[in-house]
Formats: structure tokens, sequence, C-alpha cells
């Protein structure tokens, strides 16, 4: 491309200026505020316009800055021709944004044949050269100082190091890698403590582990206030146990006092009742009740003793009436009837002997009754011994004696009729046996008739004379018994009489004395002394019941605890007071434990509760500081995706960029050097690297100034060459690049641009006449233009 | 007999309002508390026969004791308007819950993880009811539902969508009740059935608790008028519904496009513009900012909320401006830069949201790190 001509209808300072170019070197000089950057700047806006660079249709800072000062149109026209021949008009409007591509020699108008951006822009300028706006500014736009600011070796290359990364000179990948480096470490990761991602992690974890604990003891309370309430209802039935058991035992109270007050109320009735028998001597009831016993004893032994005295004389009486006449018998005949059954038994036995002797030996033989007389007078007599001696015996002498002589008599008589043995022995001895028994039988039934004469002769008529002289004699000492036991009954009645009367008197004495009439009223009395006294120690033994309470007191009492009872009977419960104070007593201590279990849990609620932040706002926090980590996280994953492809295609971009470049660099610079130089690399430190003379390797860093220049616009050069399109030169727009320079470097560096000129467009903008002067010394063909308008332009090439 | 409801859920109180500052997620959640206070004034004032809450009355887990003797007595200022309430997932019915622990008013009736009946023989009513019992519930409990004869049947439970209850209209309509009162879904609206009838309303949550609940929020005033005795499966009583507003604040979001803007005072300027006064006095408000911006221009959200705290009572600002960069233009330059751009674009042609937003912010801070680095070297 070669610019052929510019026409500034208003842009800027500049109005209404017109400029004819050159092909090769174009020297604009002008002093400081000539014009030179709006010339500039009026030559990129020709080719790229004055938007932002962006995606909309947005006026870049600088449309403001160049708006026109004197209200002149906002345009210009710019004429440029390719390698191909081909020339080009562009017209712009700035203001209104308009553009129009014209065929510079057909007059058509080529507008539509270029693409248009989203800004609404042509890009005529980038098909044509092969740069965009960004690439020429970048690449074929020198900035003012440029070259001659260079630092030497290193920013060099550095820029070439940019160019190799980046295909810009300007756009430095390792910066941009920095500063996202630097962003993200900003941001830090979790193993930089004092980075705001780490300190977010690390105060979230802390923030969840508070939560979590807010929780836990959230939820311990909860259990807590659960068991609280639980026993809020078990204290509440306690509560209604107890008023219950209260009015119970008020109940029970007022039963027991009701009744101590009836209890009082009694005594004092008796003790105002029996008033009179205070004084009654009741002592005397101690001599009375032994008294009463014993007269009662003497009543009931007299009257016994008397009814037993009948009793026996009746049963002597009948025993009397029984003998009859019989009771008259003296003593001594009632011992020998005592002997008669003896006597006839001796009878019997003598009358059988005598049947048994009269069998053997005839009648005729025997003197039946000499025998027979004998035999009786040896019996009697014996027997009268006998009796005698048992009379002797009863303490009856007279009775014994005459008997006992009476029997001598008897034996004697035996001995003088006794047979002799000396007769016929067997016929006399015989006889005389039988006169012996027949004697002793006549004796014996003399005495037998005798006895009998007092029981009348049907006596011995019985048929059995014996028995019943037994039953005679037994009824006759039964008589005789029952008499004397008749006798010893009315002994003995008489005896309990005058006992009786003994006590009776007794009595009559203490009646006197305590002043009663009778016995009843003794009684009486002391039953009623006995009330009195027993109601005043009834009263007193109620003294430690009523505790010093009066009467009214105890009224008074009964009247408030009737009143806490309430209506509705409770005295049937049954329990007593004693019964029911342990029951209150137990209610109590569980109502006791229960509350202070439920103090206690209140304590420890509050305690907790205090304790645990609110976990609605740690719960907020922990969200908040959860998108602040996700949102860190997001940037360092996006700074990380920026990172990881920036260099990625920078390492394509070294790999296919950097060898063409170092190829182009070298061949300029070796050109430019007249040979001494060539090839340049730059090392992984950036070191720029040469091959010098004697195919020695030599820093770039440590050539001069001038050389270093030198390399820096066959950088440029070569730079341009490489991204401009297929052929086509592209003009190399230069802002007074060396103002920093010396005289020497001034020459050497438009030497160079002369060279350069013969093979591309070059704008040179300088305020420096010594610029012009060298140029004029170097006859270097140029076409310079001096902006301030004096003189016009002059072609020195011309 | 005809008779009036109020239905309530989603309150969410002690909800934590993650998205708030820390002064004003208190402040929401004591206007929270406030809304009950409103809510059951108002019931008093209508005199309403039945109150219904489906469910999220309270956050189970920020829920302390001071709260739930708050709801009691609130919910006991109604007595002898019976209050049923079905506990919803976040508020179940769990071992230790304040549902289960809390001295509640007489009047107020829980239904558990068990459906039941509970009837009010004085409106003539059956109630079948369910609540949560685990945080999360995966099948529809209410499937043998059948409804009482001769009655007024109505529903309530909470849940919507798995693993929360799941069910839909034709559940609904399978239980064959006069109307279901449900919560869940915190923006009220009505579900009918295939015919058009109403067979339930989400009435919504009271107060809006974040910036995805736009719009109106209040609750549900029902009004039944039973069908004639004896009214079976057929005869069923008429339920019409009324939505109230109560919610003290709206969360409003805006869109405001700061193209061509130079600066954070004219984005402030632009934002500021996009609420009215009253709006930014009362409301929540929220600034979504779009269109395409100078990529050298830095939006700091935070400093732009700054700016315009005073003249807001909350401003969020969510920045998804998109930096202006030509990237198409860029794309063409022969340089690293131009590799990363068509680099970048092409790995994003490919991508899904999440990762296309990573890939854009990539280029963003790929872009600026090169004009940062920018005659560096």
């Amino acid at each position: 491309m070669r610019i052929e001509s510019l026409f500034i209808e208003g842009f800027g300072r500049l109005v209404d200026r017109r400029f004819e170019l050159g092909p090769g070197l174009n020297l604009f000089v002008g002093p400081n505020e000539a014009g030179k950057s709006t010339l500039q700047h009026f030559l990129v806006g020709m080719l790229y316009g004055q938007k932002r660079r962006g995606a909309r249709r947005e006026a870049a800072p600088e449309h403001g800055r160049f708006r026109p000062w004197s209200g002149v149109p906002y345009r210009g026209v710019l004429s440029y021709r390719l390698a191909d021949g081909r020339a080009y008009r562009v017209e712009r409007s700035f203001e209104p944004d308009r553009v129009q591509i014209w065929d510079a020699v057909t007059g058509e108008d080529l507008s539509p044949t270029f693409t248009m951006d989203r800004r609404k822009e042509l890009l005529f300028a980038e098909t044509h050269i092969g740069l965009s706006e960004e690439g020429f500014r970048s690449t074929a736009w020198v900035g003012q100082g440029a070259i001659g600011h260079l630092a030497g070796g290193a920013e060099l290359a550095g820029r070439i190091a940019n160019l190799q990364e980046s295909g810009q000179e300007e756009l430095s990948v390792r910066a941009a890698q920095e500063w996202l480096a630097a962003q993200a470490k900003q941001i830090g990761s979790d193993r930089a403590p004092t980075r705001p991602l780490a300190k977010a992690a690390k105060q979230l974890q802390e923030l969840t582990e508070q939560l979590g604990r807010a929780e836990q003891v959230m939820e311990e309370v909860r259990g807590w206030e659960a068991e609280a309430t639980e026993i809020a209802a078990i204290l509440a039935g306690l509560a209604e146990e107890e008023e219950s058991l209260e009015r119970r035992l008020a109940g029970a109270r007022l039963e027991r006092l009701e009744g101590l007050q009836a209890q009082v109320e009694a005594c004092e009735a008796t003790l105002a009742q029996q008033a009179a028998y205070a004084a009654f001597p009741t002592h005397l009831s101690t001599r009375f009740e032994p008294l009463a016993t014993e007269l009662r004893w003497a009543e009931t032994a007299s009257t016994e003793r008397s009814e037993a005295a009948g009793r026996a004389r009746r049963e002597a009486e009948r025993f009397a009436e029984e003998l009859g006449t019989l009771r008259h018998l003296s003593a001594e005949r009632l011992q020998r009837l005592g002997s008669l059954p003896a006597l006839l038994a001796e009878r019997d036995r003598l009358r059988r002997n005598l049947s048994e002797l009269r069998a053997r030996i005839p009648e005729a033989t025997i003197p039946q009754e000499s025998g027979k007389g004998k035999g009786l007078i040896m019996i009697g007599g014996g027997l009268a011994i006998l009796v005698a001696a048992f009379m002797l015996g009863m303490e009856r002498p007279v009775v014994g004696l005459a008997v006992g002589l009476a029997g001598l008599l008897g034996l004697w008589l035996w001995q003088q009729k006794r047979p002799d043995a000396k007769a016929p022995v067997a016929a006399e001895t015989e006889r005389l046996q039988r006169e012996g028994l027949q004697a002793q039988l006549s004796s014996l039934e003399a005495q037998i008739g005798d006895l009998a004469g007092d029981l009348g002769p049907a006596f011995l008529a019985g048929p059995d004379p014996a028995g019943a002289v037994q039953d005679l004699l037994g009824r006759q000492r039964a008589w005789t018994a029952a008499e004397a036991e008749a006798q010893e009954a009315a002994l003995k009645a008489e005896g309990a009489r005058r006992s009786l009367a003994a006590v009776q008197a007794e009595l009559a004495d203490l009646l006197a004395e305590a002043g009663v009439v009778d016995l009843t009223e003794f009684q009486a009395g002391i039953e009623r002394a006995r009330a009195y006294q027993e109601a005043k120690r009834a009263l007193a033994s109620l003294a430690p019941v009523l505790e010093g309470r009066s009467a009214a007191d105890l009224a008074e009492e009964i009247a408030l605890l009737r009143a806490r009872v309430g209506p509705g009977d409770l005295s049937s419960t049954g329990d007593s007071p004693e019964a029911l104070e342990a029951s209150l007593r137990q209610i109590r201590q569980r109502l006791a434990d229960r509350m202070a279990r439920q103090e206690r849990l209140r304590g420890q609620i509050e305690t907790a509760t205090g304790a645990i932040p609110e976990t609605a706002e740690l719960a907020r926090q922990i969200a908040a500081l959860g998108e602040q980590r996700i949102a860190m996280e997001e940037e360092l994953a996006a700074i990380g995706l920026a990172q990881q492809v920036l260099g990625d295609v920078a390492e394509e971009m070294h790999r296919e960029f950097a060898p063409r470049l170092a190829r182009a660099m070298g061949a300029l610079v070796e050109q430019l050097t007249g040979g001494r130089y060539n090839q340049v690399r730059v090392d992984e430190s950036l070191d720029l690297r040469t091959i010098g003379p004697a195919e020695r390797i030599v820093s770039v860093g440590a050539l001069s100034a001038g050389t270093i220049d030198q390399f820096y616009l066959g950088l440029r050069i070569a730079l341009l060459d490489m991204v401009a399109a297929e052929g086509e030169p592209i003009p190399l727009l230069l802002d007074d690049p060396f103002v920093s320079y010396d005289d020497e470097r001034v020459r050497h560096a438009l030497a160079l641009l002369g060279e350069w000129a013969k093979e591309r467009q070059i704008l040179l903008l300088t305020c420096q006449e010594r610029d012009l002067r060298a140029v004029q010394e170097l006859n270097l063909p140029a076409h310079v233009i001096r902006l301030d308008g004096s003189p016009l332009e002059v072609d020195l090439s011309l | 007999m005809t008779f009036t409801f109020l239905q309530m859920a989603d309150l969410h109180l002690a909800w934590p309002f993650t998205g708030l500052p820390e002064r004003l997620s208190r402040l929401r959640r004591a206007e929270l508390r406030a809304a009950l206070v409103r809510l059951v004034d108002l019931v008093l004032a209508e005199r309403v026969s039945l109150v219904l809450i489906a469910g999220d009355l309270y956050e189970h887990t920020h829920a302390d004791r001071p709260l739930a003797a708050f709801v009691a007595e609130q919910l006991g200022r109604l007595d002898p308007v019976p209050v049923l309430v079905s506990p919803g997932n976040h508020d179940p019915l769990l071992p230790g819950s304040y549902w289960e622990t809390f001295p509640w008013p007489p009047n107020v009736q829980i239904f558990g993880p068990t459906p039941e009946r509970i009837d009010l023989d004085e409106l003539n009513l059956t109630v079948w009811g369910w609540g949560f019992g685990a945080w999360e519930v995966h099948d529809f409990q209410l499937g043998g539902v059948r409804r009482a004869p001769g009655r007024v049947n109505l529903g309530l439970f909470h849940g919507g969508g798995a693993p929360y209850h799941p069910f839909g209209a034709a559940e609904l309509e399978a239980l064959g009740l006069d109307y279901t009162a449900i919560g869940h879904i915190h923006k009220p609206g009505p579900i009918t059935g295939r015919d058009g009838r109403l067979l339930a309303w989400y009435s919504g949550s009271p107060e809006p608790l974040s910036f995805g609940e736009p719009g109106e929020h209040g609750v549900i005033l029902g009004r039944v008028e039973p069908g004639e005795p004896p009214f079976g499966d057929k005869g069923r009583s008429t339920v019409t519904c009324r939505f109230l507003p109560l919610a003290s604040r709206s969360c409003l979001t805006r869109a405001v496009d700061l193209t061509g803007i130079n600066g954070p005072e004219a984005a402030a300027a632009r934002i500021g513009a996009a609420f009215t006064d009253e709006e930014r006095r009362r409301d929540l408000c929220r600034a979504q900012l779009s269109g395409r911006i100078d990529p050298a221009l830095t939006l700091d959200g935070t400093m732009i909320e700054e700016m315009l705290a005073s003249a807001f009572l909350l401003l969020r600002v969510e920045d998804q401006t998109e930096p202006d960069w030509d990237l198409e233009a860029i794309a063409r330059e022969k340089s690293v830069r131009g590799l990363f751009v068509e680099r970048l674009q092409r790995l994003a042609a490919g991508a899904d949201a999440h990762e296309a937003a990573r890939i854009r912010r990539a280029l963003h801070l790929g872009l600026t790190a090169l004009a940062k680095g920018e005659g560096s070297r």
C-alpha cells in the first residue's frame, strides 16, 4: 500500500488541508502543536475508523478529541494504491459515521464489496494490507521515541520475545500470564492461608462447625424443653393432687377438730351436770365394793344354808317317818338287832347241822333236846362273848359287859351238859352232838325271838329276815346320819344369818358416812362423781391435742377449715390426717424434685440458649461465604483456563512464528550491517544473541546503541513484511522516533530508513529540523512536508 | 352451612434470608413474624371459621422456643377458631420437634405422618390431612383417602415434587375432595381438574423469601357452600377462593442495560432510574446489568451497591454485562491474541451454559491480561 494523498476537511486542528505523499520516505516536519499527532490519527482513522474496539458501533474516545474546533465537517479523503496498481479513494465522515470506498480510476463504489464488522466498519484496510487496526497500531505505527527509548539489548530482546510469543511486539504473553497469575494469587488457594479463598474456606469451615455445634445444642435444648414441658404437665397433675390432698387433709382435720370440739363440749356439759358430785366421797367406793360383794355373798350363803338346813331336816324326817316307831329303839337294842342276821345265819347252820345229824342217827337214839340244848348254850355263850367284846369296843361297856357275862354263862352251861366221851361212843357222841346243837339252836332262837320282838312277829316270817334286819339297820343309820346332818345344817344357816347381819350393819355405817340413804343413791352418787372425774380427766387429756386453743379458737379454726374444704363431703375418704399428711409430704417431695429438675433444665436451657448464636444468621453467613467461595473458585477456574489456553497458543505461536521472524530479521540485520551480523536468537533468559564476525555469538546487549537501533528497525520491517498480506508492503508510520538520539545516531537511523524506503513507503513525522538536515546531508530521496505551511511541501527527491 | 376459611403456607419463620445483609435479614425475619400477626388479625376481622396451614410455618433448624411460644400465642388468639396444621418439609413433625412437644393452644390440631381425618361437626366438615414426619417423603401419601359422605370434605397437606411428597392434578382429582389446601410452592396459584373444576390452591408464601419469588404474596380466603344434603360423591360443595395480598415488601428484579456507559456513576444512574422512589424505599431490588461495555471499564457490583445504598432499602447488583471485545476482529489477528480468542470461541461452541460462562470469563480475563501486558517486557 502506498498512500498517495490526504485531504482533511476537518480533523482536530487541521482544517481543509491537503497532503500529497511520495512513494518512499515522506518527512513531515513541524514544531510541536503543528498537528503531527492529529495527522497520524487522521491517517489511522481514515483506514480503520474511529470506533471503540469491541462489538458495538460506538465511538472511541479520540472521536471527541479530534472533533474539529471550528465546526467544519468532521471528515476527510485518503487515496492509496496497492502493489498491484489498483488505486482507491476513501471518503470518510467521522460525524456522522460513514465511509465509502471508491475505485479511484473507475469511480465505482466498492464499499459493498468489503466485509463490515459488527461495529458497521468496513474492513477494506485489513483486507488490503492484512493488518487489523490493532495489528496496524502495534506493527506499522511506531510511536514517539519508540526506537530511541530502547533501553538496550534486553528491551529489544523482550520485544522480540513478545513477537515470538504473541506475534505482536507490544503484546507480552509472559506479562499477561504474570497478570493472570497475580489475579489467581490475589484469590489464592487452599494452601495460601492469608489469601481470600483460603480465608473464606477456613471461615466457612469454622462457621459450618459453629452451626453444627449450635444445631446440636439446639437439638439438646429441644430435648430439654420437651422434658420441661413434660415436667410442667406432671407438675400440673401433682399440683392438682396436692390441692386435692390439701382439701382432703383440711376435711380430715375438720373432721377431727369437730370431733374434738364435740368431745370438749361433751366433757364440759358433763362437768356442768355433775358439778354437785365433784366432792362425793368416791374413795368410799373402795370399801363399798368389798362390802357389797360380801353382802351379796352373805345373802347368798344365808339363803343357801337355810335351804340346806331345811333340806336336811326334811330328809331326817323322811327317814324317821320310814322307821316309824323303830326309831325309838334304844341303842342297845339296835346293837343287838345288829347281831340278828348273824344269829339267824347261825340258827340256819345249826338247823342244817342238826338235820344232817338226825339224818345219820335216828332221833330215838339221840336225845335231841339235851344235845340241842347244850349246843345252843355253847353257841349262845360264844356269841355273847363276841357281842360283849364288840360293845366294849363300841364304848358301850354296860351292854358289853352284860353280853359278855351272858356268854360266859352259856359256855359254862355248855361245859356242864357235854356228853361223856366214854358213853357209847358213836351214838352217844351223836346224841350229845344233837343235843348240843339243839341247845344251841334253842338259845339262838330265843335270842332271835327276843330281838325279833321289837320288830313284830311278821318280821321273822318274811322270806329274808336277815336282809330285812340289815335294811332296817341301814335305814336306822341313815336316819341317824340325816338327823345329824340336819342339825349341822341348821347350825350353819344360823352362822350365815349372823354374818349377813354383820355386813348389813357395816354397810349401813358406810351409807351414813356417804350421806346417802340407801345403796342405790350411793351407787348413783359414785357414778356421777366418776362421770365428773372422767369428764375432767378427758378434758385434761385433750389439752395436748388442743394445744392451748380455746373453744373459740377451735370454732374459728373449724370455720376456716370449712371454708378451705368448701362444699362437698370429704369426710368419707376415711384417710387420717396423718396418712394424708404423709401423702402430701410425698407429693410435695415429688413436686419439689420435679421443680428442682425443671429449674435445672431451665438453667441449662438458659445457659445453652444464651451461648447459641442465631443459627439463621450463621446459615446466612455460610451461604454468603459459600457464594463468595464458589465465585472465587469459578474465577480461578476461568483464570486457569485463560492461562492454559494462552500458554498453548503462545507456544504454538512461538513454534510457528519465531523461526520465521528470526530468519527474516537475520537477513535484514545482515543486510543492514553489511554482513557483520546475521541470525538473531532470543534464548530462554531473554538474552538476544547474534552471530558476529568470526562466527562468534554475541549478546546484542553488548553491541552499540546504534547497532541495537538497527536491529530494532530491522525487527519492525521484518515484522511488517511477515504480517502483511502477500506481496503488499505496508507503510511505516514513525512519530518523531529519534528525539533522544544524538546526531550521529539520527544519521545512522535515517540512512537505514532511506534504504528501506526503497521498498516501502515511510511516513516520518518530526519536529526536529536536525532530522531534515540529516536527510539533506545524507542526500536521501524524501518527500518533505512542512506542517506549519511555510514553505509548502518540498520534494527532496525531485 | 356456608363458612369461610383462611389458607396459608410457607411462612418459613426464622428463614435465614441468605442473600441479604445481616441487618436486613434480621428485619425480614421480624417481618415474617409480623406477617403472622397480620394474618391472625385478618382471620379475626373477617370472622373466618377455620384456618388451614399447609406446612412450612417455620424453619425447624433455626426455630427456638421463643419462636414456638410466639406462634402458639398468635394461633391461640384465634381460639375457638380451629387451626389445622400440616407440617411441611421445613418443619416436619420429627421426634422432639415443637409440633410434638410444645403445648399448643387447644384450637390447634396438627396432622401427623399418617393420613387422618379431623371432623369439625359444627361445620359439618371433614378435613383430610397429612404432615411430613421426615425431611423427605418420596411417595404420595393420601391415595387411600375416601370422602366422608354427607359432609364437606377438604384436604390439607404439603408437597408437590420429588422428593417432597410428589403429586399432581391427577392425584388431587382422584381424592374426590371438595377442595385441597396445599403448600410448598411459594408462588400462589390454583390447580384445576380436567373439567376445569378448582381442585386446590397453592397459597404461596405470605412474604417473598428471595428474589426467586417475584410478584404478589399473601394468603387464600376460601368460601365453602355445601351442596344440598345428602351430598355424596357427585353432590360436591362449592368452594371459591380469593387471593389476598399480604406481603409487606416485594422482591423486584429489573434488567438494566448499561451499554454505552462510561463509568460506574452512569451505571448507578441507570440502575436508580430503573426503580420508582417507592420501590427503592420499600422493596428489595435487584438490578441485573446487561449490555456490552468497554472491556477497560471495570464494573464492581458491590461498589455500585454501596454508591446507591442510601437510595435503596436493598439493592442487589448482578453484573451480566459483556465486555465489548470485538472478538471477530481479534480472532482475525495474526497474533497470540487472535489465536487465544479463536481457540476459546471454538471451546465455547460445544460447552454447556456453565462452561460457556466460564469460557467467556476466561476470554475476558485473557484479553484483559494481554491488554495489561501490552507494552511490557
